[in-house]
């Protein structure tokens, strides 16, 4: 402190009153200046913020809502509508949307909107947002002039973001299952969808297809457009499959498409393409080729394919019906990489299914269908044309094979279940074929059928031919067969042949058989015999047959009636010729069943069939007399024979003859005496029994009841229910005669003299 | 703080109030958004839309406490202000002055009231409420007119231009 403070003078101011106006407080202005300026401010970045106003003219506008409704682009609030109106005409509606300042790009001619909606669909859901903040208005820019009217979409677009970058229009005959939305899918990947499907001015659906920028450039002007199946079932040798290319396939169908030929420029926007029902047809994209065909069974246009070397490479596009020429032309299109394959030299052959003598040829046909095989054949310069034949070379040469064998003809009286291509079997082989069936100059129906060369030795001018039925039924005691002579006899029937007899000389060409129904009548070879029966109940012409102890030899052949009686015309096999001799019996043995027991039960099942016994006669003889017996052995009864008359009897042919209670004879006829006054039974006594019958044996009918009445005692006897025939009795008195001779007449007496006649 | 100072700044707050009354007015004060419907509302807009639900008691409190109060407080603030230092009226200035000073415990209800449903009813998509720039507006407002109502102070009424230069 060395200087010393200047010192204030005292004041002489004693104050003054200062008024300080305004200064101290003009600070408090800057408060209304803040709010002002706050205020403009608001107002200005309010104002600012503002876009341009657009119109964008509806169909219709639902949910529209003036300050509320938005407009969104990408995600973004952009717009908000201010005001909404319907135009003048009343024709659409008029939604006033004022944009907001950083969207003002969105107002380009280019631009789309749309108002997006909440959709739920099984394919598509799309615009859930909307259901809670209801209707919004959608945009999708592209550029374009400035502009402020709009007119909006009436569907959203299948890309909200990004406009496509390649549209193609697709056109077929018909396209189910395929609409908005449907993806389009190369090699499996989706590359685009069908954005409309609509109908061209001819009528034919045409779809329109977009692509985005990274796909477009897949699409080359010589890609191919197919129908992709949504599910598809494939049966082949190798199993089944079933193939659902999804559910959203299912449901939306799908578009597949390929190049299948290297090369090519990109597709232009509006490219017209045409959409295939298939990727078979899809593929099969060479020159059109025509192929006449006189035959088209199993052809089916879109499906049946061309087959080289057993593999797919083309496809019958259409089939043609030329009635004026009775041809059939296939139009056939080859896959391109195989288009070199159709020359002049080529051959198309109809493969089919068939089903033939020596097998089955063409069997995966029945699976695939039927194709064209293609043969190449040797020429360089390429056609369109061809001529097709229906069967292959294969069958062609064995057709040529027939040709060459022994030609025959079989005539029957019907045929039926024979068709042509019949097998004829030779003890089990196929020796031949039927060519054709046909009727001769006799109007009776003629076979022409052809063995081949290496039978000539089985076919002799005896052999004998019978229809194979395509399964026969045997029923034997205990035993039941079922034959099948195979599966081709089942479908077409067919012919057998053998050589019953010694074999005769080789037949020549053009001999003519006689065709039997069966083999049983085939056999029997021998001459006709004729039998005459009082009745022929249960005989069959071609059915009953002849035994020999049990062992068929032949069949009746025919039955016919004259004077009252049957005729049965009838044959024997080969070997039994003996049984043709005079003085063989021929016996119908049919069911019996009695209380005693059951005769000729077999029949039941085997029919009635007829018992021969040989005779011993040395010539042959053609006609005999039958009998009707229910016993087998019966049929061949031989003895003594005697006579027994009475007044009357119920005693009928068959009954026994006991002595004793031994049976040793039979009852065999039961005639009326000459005079008409007595009853005569034949009687046949076993031979060795011949001692027992003297000529004054006693006889009596035995099958009446008896009745004994002793000291307490009632006795019944009765044997009627035994025998239903009834019995004859006879017994010897102590002394017994001569015996008697062969024919000899008793007389029967009735039952009630027994006891005296016996004693 | 001078007694000028005081009658300035309580001008200059009337003033800014004034100002403010028109932005808080027009702009919304809140967005109600109820089932995905989108509502920007204005304190006269929420008024209306409370009469038009049936609820016109509610109505008018609201209409009362939020429309006519601030303004008559404005108003009869202005008054009290533009009649500073002449005896004119002073009695009832005076009461005016005790009324403004007892209602202005209340006059933030709104804004409290607003905080609360903007605080609470956030129910996600179904219903929500923002508050929005009006409300920053209308709360100024509100608070110029408590700030006022405080820095002029009942006794600068009374003062003339005597009274006051004599201090």
């Amino acid at each position: 402190m060395t200087e010393p403070e200047p010192s204030n003078p005292p004041s002489a101011d004693h104050g003054q009153l200062v008024k300080s106006r305004g200064s101290s407080a003009a600070w408090v202005w800057v408060f209304p200046l803040l709010a002002l300026a706050t205020t403009v401010w608001f107002f200005w970045s309010n104002w600012k913020s503002l876009g341009p106003e657009i119109e964008i003219s509806f169909g219709s506008a639902p949910g529209m809502q003036p300050g509320k409704t938005v407009l969104v682009y990408r995600g973004v609030t952009s717009g908000v509508v201010t005001h909404v109106r319907l135009d003048d005409n009343l024709k659409s509606v008029v939604v006033t949307v004022r944009l907001k300042a950083f969207a003002d790009g969105i107002a380009r001619s280019e631009t789309d909107f749309w108002i997006d909606q909440p959709v739920i669909s099984l394919t598509q859901t799309s615009g859930l947002e909307a259901l809670i903040q209801g209707n919004s208005i959608q945009a999708r820019a592209r550029g374009g002039e400035p502009q402020t009217r709009f007119n909006g979409r009436s569907t959203a677009p299948l890309d909200a973001l990004e406009s496509p970058a390649l549209t193609i229009e697709l056109q077929a005959d018909s396209m189910p299952l395929i609409g908005r939305g449907t993806p389009v899918y190369h090699r499996g990947v989706v590359v685009g969808a069908v954005r409309e499907k609509t109908l061209t001015k001819d009528g034919l659906p045409r779809i329109e297809v977009h692509f985005n920028k990274e796909t477009a450039g897949l699409v080359l002007t010589h890609s191919r457009f197919w129908i992709l199946p949504a599910a598809s079932l494939n049966l082949g040798p190798g199993g089944a499959s079933l193939d659902v290319a999804g559910l959203a396939a299912l449901i939306q169908g799908g578009i597949a498409f390929d190049s299948f030929t290297p090369g090519g420029q990109s597709a232009t926007d509006g490219t017209v393409f045409q959409l295939d029902s298939n990727e078979t047809f899809a593929r099969a994209d060479g020159p059109i080729l025509t192929i006449a065909l006189d035959d088209a069974r199993g052809l089916i246009a879109g499906t049946t394919r061309v087959c080289f070397l057993g593999q797919p490479i083309g496809l019958v596009e259409s089939v043609n019906v030329n009635a004026a020429t009775r041809s059939v032309e296939a139009v056939v299109r080859l896959e391109s990489a195989f288009s070199d394959l159709a020359r002049a030299s080529a051959l198309f052959t109809l493969v089919r299914p068939r089903i033939s003598l020596e097998g089955v040829s063409g069997l995966d046909t029945i699976v695939t269908g039927a194709y064209l095989a293609l043969e190449p054949g040797n020429a360089t310069e390429l056609a369109s044309s061809f001529f097709g034949r229906s069967v292959s070379n294969e069958e062609w040469d064995k057709a040529s094979a027939n040709q060459a064998g022994i030609p025959i003809k079989l005539s029957a009286k019907n045929i039926p279940s024979i068709s042509k291509g019949a097998p004829v079997f030779y003890r089990g082989l196929v020796a031949g074929s039927v060519l054709e069936k046909a009727l001769d100059e006799n109007a009776r129906p003629v076979l022409r059928v052809v063995v081949h060369r290496e039978y000539a030795n089985a076919l002799r001018e005896n052999s004998r031919f019978w229809r194979v039925p395509a399964s026969a039924v045997s029923l034997g005691p205990g035993v039941v067969k079922v034959e099948t002579q195979g599966i081709e006899a089942l479908l077409q029937g067919g012919v057998a042949f053998d050589t019953f007899n010694i074999p005769a000389a080789p037949a020549p060409s053009a001999s003519v058989f006689e065709l039997f129904d069966n083999e049983a009548l085939a056999a029997a070879t021998s001459g006709p015999i004729r039998i005459t029966f009082e009745t022929g109940r249960g005989l069959l012409a071609g059915r009953s047959e002849l035994r020999y102890l049990g062992v068929p030899v032949g069949l009746v052949e025919s039955l016919s009636t004259a004077n009252g009686k049957v005729e049965v015309t009838a044959r024997l096999r080969a070997g039994y010729e003996f049984l043709q001799k005079s003085g063989s019996s021929f016996a119908i043995v049919e069911p019996k069943i009695s209380l005693k027991g059951i005769t000729g039960i077999e029949t039941m099942i085997s029919g009635v069939y007829i018992e021969c016994l040989p005779g011993s006669g040395s010539e042959t003889s053609s006609s005999f007399v039958g009998v009707k017996t229910s016993d087998p052995v019966a049929a061949g009864l031989q003895g003594f024979e005697i006579r027994v008359s009475a007044p009357a009897t119920t005693i009928l042919a068959g009954a026994k003859v006991v002595y004793r209670d031994l049976s040793v004879g039979q009852v065999t006829a039961k005639t009326l005496s000459e005079d008409g006054l007595s009853v005569i039974l034949t009687v046949l006594i076993d031979p060795k029994y011949r001692r027992l019958i003297h000529d004054n044996s006693r006889f009596w009918d035995a099958s009446a009841i008896e009745a004994s009445i002793g000291f307490l005692k009632l006795k019944l006897h009765s044997q009627t229910l035994i025998d239903p025939n009834g019995r004859i009795a006879f017994a010897n008195p102590p002394k017994p005669g001569n015996l008697a001779p062969q024919g000899h007449v008793f007389h029967l007496n009735p039952a009630s003299q027994r006891r005296l006649q016996s004693r | 703080m001078k007694n000028l100072t005081r009658v300035r700044l309580a001008q200059a707050l009337v003033a800014s109030g004034l100002v403010l009354y028109i932005p808080a007015n027009v702009i919304p004060v809140m967005t109600m958004t109820v089932a995905g419907d989108v509502e920007p509302l204005t304190v006269l807009g929420g008024v209306q839309e409370l009469y038009d639900s049936g609820l016109w008691p509610v109505a008018g409190i609201v209409f009362l406490a939020s429309i006519v109060v601030p303004f008559l407080k404005l108003l009869s603030l202005s008054w009290m202000l533009l009649l500073h230092g002449t005896s004119t009226l002073r009695p009832h200035r005076a009461a005016a002055h005790r009324i403004i000073h007892q209602i202005g415990t209340w006059s933030m209800i709104d804004i409290f009231l607003l905080a609360v449903l903007a605080a609470v009813g956030q129910l996600g998509i179904l219903a929500s409420v923002q508050a929005e720039p009006g409300a920053l507006f209308f709360s100024a407002v509100l608070l110029c007119t408590l700030f006022a109502a405080e820095v002029y102070e009942p006794k600068l009424i009374w003062e003339t231009e005597e009274t006051s230069a004599a201090k």
